[in-house]
């Protein structure tokens, strides 16, 4: 929504980031509630590593807690933003 | 050379990320960041191409025009005091929120939150929920 280049853009149920459209104004992050996109020169944010069918994070776990879940990830996402809607309007 | 429009610009340092030529320097002091535009002769106009507040134009290059340079005192994180970004910044990512997203559940406006801490308070919460489930699951 904030970014004026298309570099971070949704691609179904993800948001995808396309580096070479980044130019670093770093409106991105401050958008962001949770803290997740960072920016230095660009900004940086985890594309549930893109070029593999699995994250890394969840192959290398320890404890085998990670796991890939849209589902899950979307139905909570879905929930955030309702509570947070409840409670803009009860404001 | 570049001119720039200081009622537009939000200090977000687009145009000194993508100019090829370190030809707009930027200084931060901590609790202030200056932006300094240096009279350059290059034709490019990346900068007014990328710049998000469409802030800055091409004009001809003038030896006698002075150089631009605008300051912009940095918000103060009103959790941990750290000064994050520039106040027309958080104006413009607040006035492009959907309404009633301004606020978190617990009523933080987190706009006014450096995103380091948002990111910590984030951390806590889903801990915390990780805890109560792992209670309620164990006789």
């Amino acid at each position: 929504m904030v970014c004026s280049t298309g570099a971070l853009h949704k691609e179904g149920d993800k948001t995808a980031f396309d580096v070479d459209k980044c130019t670093g104004c770093g409106l991105c992050q401050l958008a962001c509630p949770f803290g997740v996109v960072w920016t230095d020169k660009i900004a940086h944010k985890c594309d549930l590593c893109s070029s593999r069918e699995v994250p890394t994070c969840v192959v290398t776990c320890p404890a085998n807690a990670l796991s890939l879940d849209f589902d899950l990830a979307n139905r909570r996402a879905r929930n955030r933003a309702a509570m947070l809607i409840a409670q803009g309007r009860r404001e | 050379m570049i001119k720039v429009d200081p009622g537009r610009c939000m200090g977000c340092l687009a145009c000194s990320n993508v100019c090829p030529s370190q030809n707009i320097v930027r200084t931060d002091t901590g609790e202030a960041r200056t932006i300094h535009w240096k009279r350059c002769k290059e034709e490019c106009d990346l900068c007014v191409e990328f710049c998000p507040a469409k802030a800055l134009t091409l004009v001809p290059y003038d030896e006698l025009a002075p150089e631009p340079e605008i300051s912009f005192e940095l918000v103060e994180c009103r959790f941990c005091g750290s000064h994050y970004a520039t106040l027309p910044m958080l104006m413009r990512v607040e006035s492009s929120l959907p309404s009633g997203l301004q606020k978190d559940a617990r009523g933080l406006e987190w706009i006014w939150i450096c995103p380091q801490c948002r990111r910590d308070i984030e951390a806590e919460n889903a801990a915390a929920q990780v805890v109560r489930e792992r209670k309620r699951l164990s006789p």
